[in-house]
């Protein structure tokens, strides 16, 4: 998937809209990543791509830019 | 979106850094030895500021006897004897389809500060549903609200509805001048006490009203099946455990005689308004002799001598909640008008079977008994 793509799916893990991924607010000030929404993104994380997020990732996830980031390292999302 | 609490395992674990085999070790009902430290949770998170005797509350919600058969039990989270988070559990009888099913309501969900955000709430209520197969949650807060509705299935809100006696405060909200609003009060005050005059019907001869101390055991025959309705019956044990045991509150307890035979049960409180410290009455519940009462006289003339009685004590308001066609249009006829303030009300079953009714608005009968707060 590309990175427009990965909102999407985002968005529907978190069910708002596309627009409501606001990619560099911080974790605290969006709603629906509560401690509930977080995991049921580490369920589709696990589900989609049999990945877990590690403890320091964990940690230092601090926006969606972040979850990203670590998406695209891992090349689970791919921007040609 | 589904999760399993398999995997919700094994992601709390990891933020709790403990094995994710032991997890389920953790989460056991309280005992005696768990109750200085459930305390202290609930101290910790309230800040103090419980505005009831708590240690009374506990006692008389849950049970904290090793061996005792209670209904009611808080679960505990642990670690190494320490609590970090606590779920209440009250089992309930609820008539469905005619036919009694135990069902389990959940509340009083208290987590750690310091590890809120792991999703141990989250995992505590998936272990419920995977233990019991019918839950529900009269009531959630702000924090609760995202996970709770995401694991149960919403219904309708519940709805409040509200009688104006006095309009002195609600103008004075809206004026801030003490003689702006004294002044426009009394006329309007005077309207709502005409109107409530004409539309209350005098009691036939016969009916009186008395203040009871318990509830007598005549109750137990109000109870009738009512296959179009699901309901936690109301039985003298449940009725006294919930109003007279009860150490929150002290409530008002009216029975309505037909020569000299019991023919209802209401049940109400006085309080003061957390927003204007004015006196308000709450109807919270009542029952009623209906196997001879299809056109709901008795249910309308118990409720009518309730705010009569609730009246004498000058309150500005009186209020209750309901969720039930047939008793919203008696106090709609009683003058009582539907408020926006509403409360969330889930449900959710594993059964298949009961599905269909349990997800159904339409089926449901609660008043604020069936909920949790007493009103604080």
């Amino acid at each position: 998937m590309n990175t427009q793509e990965a909102i999407s799916w985002l968005a529907d893990i978190f069910n708002v809209d596309e627009t409501d991924i606001q990619v560099d607010q911080p974790r605290e000030s969006l709603d629906y990543w509560d401690s509930m929404g977080m995991l049921l993104l580490m369920g589709e994380l696990d589900d989609l791509f049999d990945f877990t997020l590690t403890e320091d990732q964990l940690k230092n996830i601090s926006t969606i830019n972040d979850l990203l980031d670590i998406l695209k390292e891992k090349n689970f999302i791919v921007d040609k | 979106m589904k999760l399993s609490l398999q995997k919700v395992s094994r992601y709390v674990s990891k933020g709790l850094n403990i094995n994710p085999d032991t997890i389920q070790d953790c989460f056991s009902p309280a005992t005696k030895k768990d109750f200085e430290g459930l305390i202290e949770l609930r101290n910790d998170l309230s800040k103090n500021q419980s505005l009831w005797d708590d240690r009374s509350y506990l006692k008389w919600r849950y049970s904290f006897n090793d061996e005792a058969e209670n209904h009611n039990k808080m679960w505990v989270f642990r670690i190494d004897d320490r609590i970090l988070a606590c779920l209440g559990v009250e089992e309930v009888t609820l008539s469905i389809n005619n036919k009694k099913v135990c069902a389990h309501k959940v509340m009083d969900l208290l987590v750690k500060p310091e590890i809120d955000g792991i999703g141990l709430g989250a995992w505590m209520t998936l272990t419920m549903k995977n233990k019991f197969p019918i839950l529900f949650a009269t009531g959630s807060s702000k924090s609760s609200y995202p996970m709770i509705s995401k694991l149960f299935n919403e219904m309708e809100h519940r709805q409040t509805h509200k009688l104006l006696i006095r309009a002195n405060s609600k103008l004075k909200n809206k004026f801030r001048s003490a003689l702006i609003s004294n002044l426009l009060s009394m006329p309007i005050n005077l309207l709502l006490s005409i109107y409530q005059k004409f539309t209350y019907e005098d009691l036939p001869g016969g009916y009186t009203l008395k203040p009871l101390t318990s509830v007598p055991e005549q109750v137990d025959t109000f109870i009738v099946e009512n296959p179009n309705q699901i309901y936690v019956p109301r039985t003298k044990e449940y009725l006294n455990w919930r109003f007279i045991e009860n150490p929150r509150r002290k409530f008002i307890i009216l029975g309505l005689y037909l020569n000299n035979k019991l023919t209802g049960v209401s049940f109400s409180l006085l309080r003061n308004s957390a927003i204007n410290d004015q006196k308000e009455g709450f109807i919270i519940d009542w029952v009623y002799d209906s196997s001879s009462d299809s056109s709901n006289m008795t249910a309308n003339y118990l409720l009518q001598e309730t705010v009569k009685y609730l009246k004498t004590t000058k309150p500005n308001s009186i209020s209750t909640s309901v969720y039930d066609f047939n008793s919203s249009n008696i106090f709609h006829k009683l003058g009582f008008l539907k408020r926006d303030y509403n409360q969330t009300f889930f449900t959710y079953t594993s059964d298949k079977n009961i599905e269909k009714y349990l997800y159904d608005n339409k089926l449901w009968y609660l008043t604020e008994s069936d909920a949790n707060t007493d009103l604080f």
